[in-house]
């Protein structure tokens, strides 16, 4: 039963939800569940509230399953879902976000120092969520998880060229983020690996 | 379309073929464009690094076990609500919708010959009752409907009427239905 699950598409576990079987649900939440949680952190920041509004989520789902009529697919329908929850709860809490150009660095004069106590995920965090709402959804949906600008139009609610031109700009603007200071230039230049290798010494350091 | 966003559908493969191999004929002799190239797909590379580590195993059983909880203990059943939809109850619906309808199309038009029914069957005491309940068309409609289906009380109440209405009024009555 189990494995019959795990080999059906995600439509016809739909189905089987709609004809009652909670199984079939349970299957879709598994499925779905890693990508949402990223895509609500990246939103929200704080794991907790990331947390209720993937629950929120897929409890809605649930609920509206018999609206959901397969015209796009179910990741799509759930995304979508997914990030309106997320932005109701951002308007809730009122989070603020910088403007992308108002980002302090923090890596002036004593550039090395600078970079070196401050994780290079940390500023390019800085540097994402500091893009518009739009651009940033674009961005992490084809980046994350890797969907078409199609997918990511029907999770926007935007026409398919808006979609594209919400992911360029994001684009765009994180390289002249980049651009803007020589030590992060020269890390998009030279040594991506050097960045990995960065990140998993500050990780250590932390455990 | 303007350089940067070419290049960057040409790294999505948004590009047409035809486009394409202008892009490729570009780079080959801009080392310029060569270098955004790269800068596009290392800044990709960095952000898809950058992702918050999500393999917690326990952490995601633990989230699913909640979710199918809540889904569970707040009782929520959309496939009742699918069911609505389905054939065997859109059928019934079918049946039932249009047995209402040809019911109230048949009101609908015993409303408007009824008048004539009126004027030839009911009995004078009836009418009294019908303009004493009501002046206008319509209503007396309602009263012939009242009368069909409530005959037994309506008969009652006629006899009480009678007993109260003038002449002058069942005159009145009998001109308003002969107009």
């Amino acid at each position: 039963m189990v494995r019959d699950l795990f080999i059906k598409a995600d439509l016809e576990l739909v189905e089987e939800v709609k004809n009652g079987n909670v199984s079939a649900f349970s299957e879709l939440v598994k499925r779905h569940q890693k990508g949402l949680f990223r895509l609500c952190l990246r939103f929200l920041k704080a794991a907790e509230v990331a947390d209720d509004v993937l629950q929120e989520t897929f409890i809605k789902a649930y609920q509206k399953i018999h609206t959901f009529e397969g015209r796009s697919s179910f990741k799509s329908w759930i995304y979508q879902i997914g990030v309106n929850t997320a932005k109701n709860k951002l308007r809730e809490y009122k989070y603020n976000t910088d403007d992308i150009e108002n980002v302090n660095l923090g890596v002036g004069a004593t550039s090395d120092q600078g970079l070196n106590q401050m994780a290079l995920s940390q500023i390019l965090d800085m540097g994402i969520d500091s893009l518009p709402p739009k651009q940033k959804t674009a961005l992490m949906l084809r980046i994350y998880d890797d969907m078409s600008f199609k997918e990511i139009a029907e999770i926007m609610e935007c026409p398919y060229d808006t979609a594209k031109a919400n992911y360029r700009h994001a684009l765009i603007k994180l390289k002249d983020f980049f651009n803007s200071n020589k030590d992060l230039k020269a890390y998009i230049e030279d040594t991506p690996s050097m960045f990995v290798h960065f990140n998993n010494l500050v990780c250590e350091a932390e455990a | 379309m303007n350089k940067e966003n070419l290049i960057i559908d040409y790294i999505e493969n948004e590009l047409p073929t035809s486009l394409v191999r202008d892009v490729e004929i570009l780079l080959k002799h801009s080392g310029k464009e060569r270098e955004d190239i790269e800068s596009y797909k290392k800044i990709k590379n960095l952000i898809k690094e950058n992702q918050n580590p999500l393999e917690n195993k326990d952490y995601f059983t633990d989230m699913h076990d909640k979710i199918m909880k809540q889904v569970l203990q707040k009782n929520v059943r959309p496939p009742e609500r699918s069911k609505v939809l389905s054939n065997k109850n859109i059928k019934t619906f079918l049946k039932w919708g249009n047995g209402a309808l040809v019911l109230m199309l048949a009101i609908s038009v015993f409303d408007f010959s009824s008048l004539e029914h009126v004027k030839k069957e009911l009995p004078n005491q009836m009418v009294k009752l019908i303009k004493n309940k009501s002046s206008k068309k319509i209503e007396l409609s309602h009263s012939v409907q009242s009368y069909m289906l409530e005959d037994d009380l309506v008969i009652e109440l006629a006899q009480n009427k009678m007993q109260n209405s003038s002449a002058e009024e069942n005159n009145e009555v009998v001109n308003y239905l002969m107009n």
